[in-house]
């Protein structure tokens, strides 16, 4: 088998936060989504939310290819998340700036893949701030501090409609990872 | 050399060529070839000099004719390479040979020119400083944005400690001019909890940084001409916005129209401390005394100079001086720069005391670094013109 085949990057976050737009700027086929509708409070903010996980797929020149796993946003759902991120090359989090608690749902996220926090391979965007620009980035920022992390991820404003932006983050979740990257 | 008898200077780029290479051809340029030819970074470039022998050339090679399908190129190569479109010099290079190979490459932009019919491919170039004085209309637009931002890092050259008096040409002090004003307003703001009013410029501006909002109605063209003039200190006041004691109702209307319409605060600082450094330091910066990010900046908002990433991440992981991170990234000094007058005026770094750290150069994993390196390309080729904050 061969190894280089099983690169992937993770992506997680509320439901809502904008993984499935992310994953479908990104990748090279159409993506796979297992969408369903909603039919509990998400519903009031999305029809419908993934259930198992959205797939996209980066191929590169030479045969290599970069699997894009969305992980499905509902707690319920989390028997899902550490199969889905073992092996993962780095974890984009995607968080949902309208929502209530959203200040708790970077906590929630970070605790629960703290593995990558711990090995640096994070990057934080936040979704909706057009929408509802409060918490403001530096208000998450106290909050990572109080968290008292080993490394402090870095986190960005970003619109997962936003192609240029989505390719952003990808850029700096690598360079962030090996500074001495080239453009 | 026959083309020393014409006054255009030929703008060429490499790509996958060494740096010890690139400093030759350099010199070349800047002797036998000078006032013919002048290497220039990738998005000026009239014509490439592409290493086939370089890492992973084939990818590069890909992904810079995807950016550039038509651009007249020079490929060398230890073994003969046939590729279409371009025209091949041997390794180990011969000047002879070189200037040959240019020939044909000049020729080979003379017919693209008549093709597109146009007069204007050809900027105008100081023969002797290789400085763009006008920039041609064939260059994709998204090349134009990346001149800009590399143009925002001005001409400064990398300067040695040796030499006191390159050393003081990089200095400049930001409180002669408005980004010092605004500087003291964001202090004043942050100490008192509040907004502020700045008033005394051509239009009055409203810092509002727990919100990170700013309202000031003058046009971009205005403030950046307005960053390179020093300003008048004694006719400019800072006034405390305190929303119990907002006396007039013209002082309530400017916080909630700041509020609503006002621009994010971040950006315009970033913005006007590069406009005002144009790859300057504020002065009493130590150049060998480490410095670190104590979070990044917003970058998927704030104009993005090159290597902004780079040095954001260094900085991020530990503690180098700028002189350190232009040699640790392999980049030249007015880009550290530049970052570093973004990043302060955002007051986002830390000094470190010297004795605290010793320079490591960050680890080198060759084989994610190779792979992550190809991901990086593809990407950076996709992303194409969208590449760009602003």
């Amino acid at each position: 088998m061969n190894l280089q085949q099983q690169y992937k990057i993770i992506f997680t976050g509320p439901p809502g936060s904008g993984k499935t737009t992310a994953i479908e700027a990104l990748s090279d086929i159409p993506p796979i989504k297992t969408e369903e509708v909603a039919s509990d409070m998400t519903r009031l903010r999305k029809e419908k939310i993934t259930v198992a996980m959205d797939y996209g797929l980066i191929k590169l020149a030479d045969g290599e290819k970069v699997h894009l796993y969305g992980t499905p946003g509902q707690e319920r759902f989390d028997f899902m998340w550490d199969i889905l991120t073992e092996g993962g090359l780095g974890l984009i989090m995607l968080i949902d700036n309208n929502r209530r608690n959203s200040l708790d749902d970077v906590e929630f996220f970070l605790d629960k893949f703290h593995s990558f926090v711990d090995d640096q391979r994070i990057v934080i965007g936040i979704t909706q701030m057009d929408i509802k620009p409060e918490p403001t980035l530096a208000e998450y920022y106290s909050r990572l501090a109080a968290m008292q992390l080993r490394y402090e991820p870095p986190l960005f404003e970003v619109d997962a409609r936003d192609k240029r932006d989505v390719f952003l983050l990808l850029q700096i979740l690598l360079v962030s990872i090996d500074p001495l990257l080239k453009f | 050399m026959s083309t020393q008898d014409t006054k255009r200077v030929i703008r060429i780029a490499t790509i996958g060529v060494e740096d010890r290479t690139r400093r030759t051809l350099d010199v070349v340029f800047k002797g036998p070839g000078e006032g013919a030819y002048a290497l220039v970074e990738e998005g000026l470039a009239e014509s490439i000099i592409f290493d086939f022998d370089c890492f992973n050339a084939a990818v590069l090679w890909e992904d810079y004719r995807k950016r550039h399908p038509k651009l007249p190129t020079l490929v060398m190569s230890v073994n003969h390479k046939e590729v279409p479109d371009t025209v091949f010099l041997r390794k180990p290079i011969q000047i002879s040979s070189l200037f040959e190979a240019l020939e044909k490459i000049k020729v080979r932009m003379d017919r693209l020119q008549e093709e597109a019919g146009t007069q204007l491919d050809h900027p105008k170039l100081h023969a002797h400083s290789g400085t763009v004085l006008d920039r041609p209309a064939t260059i994709p637009s998204k090349f134009q944005k990346d001149d800009e931002l590399d143009r925002l890092c001005g001409g400064v050259a990398d300067v040695s400690l040796d030499n006191l008096q390159d050393i003081e040409k990089i200095f400049y002090n930001p409180y002669l001019y408005f980004q010092g004003v605004l500087d003291k307003a964001l202090r004043t703001a942050l100490e008192n909890d509040t907004g502020v009013l700045i008033s005394g410029m051509p239009e009055q501006v409203v810092l509002l940084p727990k919100n990170n909002r700013l309202l000031c109605a003058s046009p971009e063209h205005e403030l950046k001409a307005l960053c390179l003039v020093p300003v008048q200190q004694r006719l400019i006041t800072i006034s405390l916005l305190n929303a119990t004691d907002a006396n007039t109702h013209a002082l309530r209307q400017r916080i909630e129209q700041s509020l609503q319409h006002g621009k994010p605060l971040d950006q315009f600082i970033w913005k006007v401390a590069l406009w005002t450094a144009r790859g300057h330091i504020p002065t009493g910066t130590n150049l060998q005394q480490p410095v670190q990010l104590t979070r990044w900046p917003n970058l998927t908002r704030l104009l993005l100079t090159p290597y902004s990433l780079q040095i954001a991440s260094l900085w991020h992981k530990r503690s180098y001086s700028l002189l350190e991170t232009a040699q640790v990234l392999d980049i030249p000094q007015r880009y550290v720069f530049t970052f570093y007058s973004g990043a302060q005026a955002l007051h986002l770094l830390k000094i470190i005391p010297s004795d605290a750290v010793a320079v490591i150069a960050p680890k080198e994993d060759t084989k994610q670094q190779a792979f992550f390196q190809r991901l990086l390309s593809k990407i950076w080729g996709k992303s194409g013109s969208q590449r760009v904050a602003t």
